[in-house]
């Protein structure tokens, strides 16, 4: 049986129907939910001021002893040593006997083909200031406490990726 | 030193790549994380309502339990799949737990309202997108459960079948049947929207 001009063939109507289904998608993908844009503020802020559970470690100052979250002491490191150039800091890891400081792992992303050993140095020496900053000075606080692990190697700056 | 800090200073956390948050935010970068939120979150609600059927304050609390989830236990991705992955794994467990606690819910009479249109006349070039989009919600809330989670995460989000295996802890075959019946689901859900 011929069709006329006006009727469809199963192919073509096939074709339109996978194009309505393909538009539906689109316009879902391309669609911002108001809702979201009201609350999704509020649950960012929500979420940022849970608090990661953290060892305590003791610390001195001129007025006595205190405690610092190791927490604090990571972030703290890991801004400080952020302003060095053709590194990334990828983990930080605190090594403590019950509450009280021994050592620090640090182990970082260096771009080639800049040479490792300066900038190993100088995460060590930015590293015993800040940890001498928050936890005052201490005989465990020192360059051989401080282990500088390469992780990796890459070709372009590893603070971008 | 000073030039080294205006210079590190400059760089823009948008520039960065996803895992790079990640292992910032894992180390308690709060700007990485808010990156990482900006990035995805959209997304993972976009998900959650979707498989919560349109409840937007269960679809609020799943995106909040996962990306609470994500910024507490950071260092716990290994950079194994993409972030995107893991957060989506993260959100579909989410709302697995969220159907498994919520009473009924009633089905808004509005979105049935699009269903009224089946045998209205008009040509699909003539219909607004909003109105796609909504038939298309009406239509989805129809699909069982893991069909509509890999329809949504395969086009919708543009997750790959390993990826979306890996997301809905299943295998890229059973994927790729859910996909089937889903797409010829929605297809005649569609038409007779149409």
């Amino acid at each position: 049986m011929a069709m006329n001009s006006h009727e469809r063939s199963p192919l073509d109507r096939a074709g339109d129907d996978d194009l309505l289904l393909r538009s539906a998608a689109t316009a879902l993908h391309q669609h911002t939910d108001q809702r979201w844009v009201e609350v999704s503020g509020d649950i960012l802020v929500r979420i940022l001021s849970m608090s990661r559970p953290s060892h305590p470690l003791q610390a001195m100052s001129q007025d006595g002893s205190y405690q610092v979250s190791e927490l604090v002491l990571v972030m703290s490191l890991q801004r400080a040593l952020d302003v060095i150039p053709h590194s990334e800091v990828t983990h930080i890891r605190i090594k403590a006997e019950r509450d009280r400081y021994q050592a620090v792992a640090i182990v970082i992303t260096v771009e080639y083909p800049f040479p490792i050993i300066p900038i190993a140095d100088r995460i060590r020496d930015v590293s015993v200031r800040v940890l001498e900053q928050i936890l005052g000075a201490s005989p465990e606080i020192n360059v051989s406490g401080m282990h500088v692990h390469v992780g990796d190697v890459t070709r372009g700056d590893p603070k971008l990726g | 030193m000073h030039t080294e800090v205006a210079a590190v200073g400059a760089m823009r956390v948008q520039d960065r790549t996803d895992p790079v948050l990640a292992r910032r935010a894992a180390l308690g970068d709060r700007q990485a994380f808010a990156e990482i939120f900006d990035r995805h979150a959209s997304a993972l609600y976009r998900y959650a309502l979707r498989m919560l059927n349109g409840d937007h304050q269960a679809a609020e609390d799943a995106v909040q339990d996962a990306l609470t989830r994500a910024w507490l236990k950071m260092d716990s991705f290994r950079g194994d799949s993409a972030l995107r992955t893991w957060l989506f794994r993260l959100i579909a467990n989410a709302c697995i737990d969220a159907r498994r606690r919520r009473r009924p819910i009633a089905v808004d009479d509005d979105l049935l309202e699009v269903l009224a249109t089946d045998t209205a006349p008009g040509p699909h070039e003539a219909a607004t997108a909003e109105e796609l989009r909504q038939a298309l919600d009406v239509a989805l809330m129809e699909l069982p459960w893991r069909q509509r989670a890999s329809w949504l995460l395969r086009e919708i989000e543009g997750l790959s079948y390993a990826e979306i295996a890996k997301v809905l802890d299943t295998n890229a075959a059973v994927v790729r049947g859910q996909l089937h019946r889903a797409r010829a689901t929605l297809a005649v859900r569609m038409v007779q929207w149409r």
